[in-house]
């Protein structure tokens, strides 16, 4: 290959990465065009870890026998090879710190220490070499901290050295132009990780801006664990961990089920909303996650009672109303939620859970628009609520099964 | 140096200010030393510059785009721009205006000679000043063109750019985007994060804690304050209003946390919670919570005459001070997480503040907390904490 080639190759991948094409079809395009130039190439895997809750990484992995390169994440990626996580050499490659990796596989040579090679093997590789692209401290974000790269050959005698030295020429171009991706798929991640998914599209969308915002009609809920204050108190940490997880996941897990959204998580509760073109649509889901939640609540707290794991109740008040939606907060510090008066009275209808010794408590406002979905809405009474101008009729659902369970 | 008779930029040294770039992405840390390093480098390379420039859009809270200008002689300066300026006249008859709303990817002008066309206000500037030559060119990052940059070069030999000088800062041009590009978007995602997490469990989760119950225990003094009667309030002003009320709200109380060295952890309705993490001992902590109640205060009262004068009722708060051990780290479900803290120093500040309203005091401190600093407390006796074993004796600071 003439430099002016690699030149070429080097130019081509950086616009695909400035077009901001699929990290799947730079790779399959990169590829390609070292093959046209005579390089044997068996397959090609360009590996990120990335900062994420729950997937440890992303692998782009070519194949010269398909058509494009296929995007997996880590956990997929080894159910897929059958092999274990430590037990590849990207991993052997960063917990020995080691940025250079050359494994022959020739018929010759003894069998690899890696698994995955072999398997390789079998398709008829003979050469391995990976190569690591670390990134400096400030482009680092968590464990995203470096791009991975590894080539495979099928060539009778392997990659010569000519082909090793394109490839490491070639290589920081590619890792370059896969990070201007990564960066912008990490924040998003971060981001809904801690917004939720929709409050982080607006913010990476550009609403970042105090007063930001708008204005939107919808369900609100507000739920919390009855009790929760006094077991904290005595409980040892892992076990009141343990706890919030269970119930925590089992809250988040029927909200999103029923397309609501997770707004903030306030000590043993959370806010969420629920959103649909007409009130009927938004409060028929949000009603139909709580009686689902009450059922799940309850399952969950008899199955810990009887491992003699600490539980409490629970409580959950829905409300129905105009709400800003938008950036609150002070200059450079931003909360993406929303406020307004139906915020704070969902809030003073929860409380009232205790004083009715009912665990869902309904606005006459959200009873209303639920009426067609429901013909179990039964009248609690009025009230009056702290702060809140005029008394509410509170509601709530009649279940059968209720009278003598606690 | 380039000689005048063929005035032609040094192919070798081109070539380094491309490497250069691309060595650079990975490795250097902001878009201010990229940006620099580059134009330095052209200009050493022979490029007759007299001015560089290059402009992006950011996402960030307080500001909308930044520029960065370079000369020979001042090296770089930077500006930020608000989402306003973009309404003003100057830069809506500028150039990059101009591009961006036609899509013209580029655009030369000769500022002197036959060939000089300067039909806009800026270039009339740049030629007083001794230009003689601009370029100015659009950079998107994307398909889409929702995010890059635009970059000007301003001559200033007599004769303008040559064509070698163009195509060398052609060549550059690929490589300077994509280096600005990686160096941008990690800049937004550290701002993002930043801005919605606060700095410090925003750094924690940048550096890898962002798995549930990813977390650390920590000693510090710990904020609660709210707005009293926020229901009623809120149920007096139409939505916009309020947000904007909050908004000046949390200027008074989450900004004398962020202007006294305290974290903000969560913004709940009108409420703050907030700490001040013991790095310099217990009572370095307390102080700086205190300094920041009466900074509240300070700031509220000041609010309040402004609201007194457009004939808006006073805002009141309350503060709860408390001290102790929290878990400080993730909670919610592995895909949706809030960094937060949790424990029983959380609940009994919480409970602290509710007690503001009834024992009608503007600020309460726990035991824990005031006993750290040696001022005169006054001690309001001893309440019952709903949820907390055990009367607590409560004071409030001297005035």
């Amino acid at each position: 290959m003439t430099p002016e080639t690699a030149l070429e190759i080097t130019q081509w991948t950086i616009s695909e990465g400035l077009k901001g094409s699929p990290e799947t079809e730079i790779l399959t395009g990169f590829c390609e065009r070292l093959v046209v130039q005579g390089m044997p190439l068996l397959r090609a895997n360009l590996s990120q870890p990335t900062l994420h809750p729950i997937i440890g990484g992303h692998n782009f992995i070519w194949w010269r026998d398909e058509a494009t390169a296929v995007e997996e994440d880590w956990q997929r990626s080894f159910r897929q090879e059958g092999v274990q996580a430590s037990r590849i050499p990207f991993s052997y490659m960063s917990s020995e710190d080691i940025w250079r990796l050359r494994c022959r596989l020739g018929p010759d040579e003894a069998p690899s220490e890696f698994p995955l090679l072999e398997r390789f093997r079998a398709r008829g590789a003979t050469d391995y070499f990976a190569l690591g692209t670390a990134f400096g401290e400030a482009h680092r974000l968590g464990p995203a901290d470096r791009v991975l790269s590894s080539w495979v050959s099928d060539a009778p005698d392997g990659f010569d050295d000519r082909q090793i030295a394109i490839i490491e020429q070639l290589v920081p171009s590619l890792a370059l132009t896969v990070k201007g991706t990564s960066a912008y798929r990490i924040a998003n991640g971060v981001i809904a990780t801690y917004l939720g998914a929709d409050a982080g599209r607006r913010v990476l969308g550009g609403e970042i801006l105090r007063g930001t915002g708008e204005t939107i009609r919808a369900a609100l809920w507000y739920c919390d664990l009855q009790g929760f204050t006094k077991i904290a108190d005595t409980t040892p940490r892992d076990r009141l961990l343990g706890m919030l997880d269970d119930y925590f996941e089992c809250m988040v897990t029927t909200v999103h089920e029923h397309g609501g959204q997770v707004l903030k998580f306030m000590g043993d509760g959370l806010l969420a909303i629920f959103t649909a073109n007409r009130d009927a649509a938004s409060c028929g889901a949000a009603l139909d996650a709580a009686d689902l939640v009450l059922r799940r609540m309850a399952r969950l707290t008899a199955r810990r009672a009887g491992e003699g794991l600490p539980v409490t109740g629970f409580r959950v008040a829905l409300h129905l109303g105009d709400v800003m939606y938008g950036n609150i907060g002070a200059r450079d510090r931003l909360d993406f939620t929303v406020v307004g008066p139906a915020v704070n009275e969902v809030s003073r209808i929860e409380a009232m859970c205790r004083s009715l010794d009912q665990n869902l408590v309904i606005s006459a406002a959200f009873a209303e628009a639920a009426r067609q979905s429901s013909d179990r809405l039964v009248s609690l009474g009025r009230y009056a609520l702290r702060g809140v101008r005029r008394p509410q009729e509170l509601f709530t659902l009649f279940t059968e099964d209720e009278g003598g369970e606690d | 140096m380039p000689r005048l008779d063929a005035p032609v930029p040094d192919s070798a040294l081109i070539d380094e200010v491309a490497d250069w770039l691309m060595e650079r992405a990975l490795t250097e840390s902001t878009v201010e030393e990229i940006v620099e390093g580059c134009f330095l480098r052209l200009h050493a390379a022979g490029i007759p510059l007299m001015r560089a420039h290059v402009a992006f859009r950011t996402l960030h809270p307080l500001h909308d785009a930044v520029g960065l200008s370079w000369t020979p002689g001042e090296g770089l300066t930077e500006r930020r721009f608000q989402r306003e300026d973009s309404s003003e006249q100057v830069w809506q008859e500028s150039p990059p205006q101009h591009l961006i709303r036609t899509g013209t990817p580029f655009l030369r002008r000769r500022l002197t000679g036959p060939e000089a066309l300067l039909d806009f206000p800026v270039l009339r500037e740049f030629r007083d000043q001794g230009g003689t030559d601009y370029l100015i060119y659009l950079s998107a990052f994307d398909q889409a063109h929702t995010s890059g940059f635009w970059g000007s070069w301003l001559a200033g030999r007599d004769g303008g750019f040559s064509e070698g000088d163009i195509r060398a800062l052609r060549r550059i041009q690929q490589r300077f985007a994509v280096a600005l590009k990686v160096t941008i978007k990690d800049q937004i995602a550290r701002i993002v994060v930043a801005t919605y997490l606060g700095p410090d469990a925003g750094e924690r989760v940048l550096m890898g804690q962002i798995r549930r119950g990813d977390g650390e225990t920590i000693d510090a003094a710990i904020w609660m304050s709210d707005l009293r009667d926020s229901t009623t309030l809120a149920g007096s002003v139409p939505p916009e209003d309020y947000l904007a009320l909050l908004n000046s709200y949390f200027e008074c109380t989450a900004g004398a946390v962020l202007a006294n060295g305290g974290e903000v952890l969560l913004l709940i309705g009108d409420a703050v919670l907030a700490i001040f993490p013991v790095q310099a001992g217990e009572e370095a902590a307390c102080a700086a919570a205190l300094r920041a109640a009466r900074d509240a205060r300070t700031r509220l009262a000041a609010l309040n005459q402004t609201r007194n004068a457009a004939g808006a009722a006073p805002l009141a708060l309350g503060i709860g001070l408390h001290l102790g051990a929290l878990m400080f780290g993730n909670i919610g479900v592995p895909e949706r997480l809030q960094f937060t803290v949790t424990g029983p120093a959380a609940n009994e500040v919480a409970r602290l503040e509710a007690l503001t309203k009834t024992l009608e005091r503007p600020v309460l401190a726990s035991a824990a907390f005031a006993e750290r600093l040696p001022h005169a407390w006054k001690s309001l006796g001893m309440h019952d904490l709903r949820g907390v074993e055990g009367a607590r004796e409560i004071f409030a600071p001297p005035d």
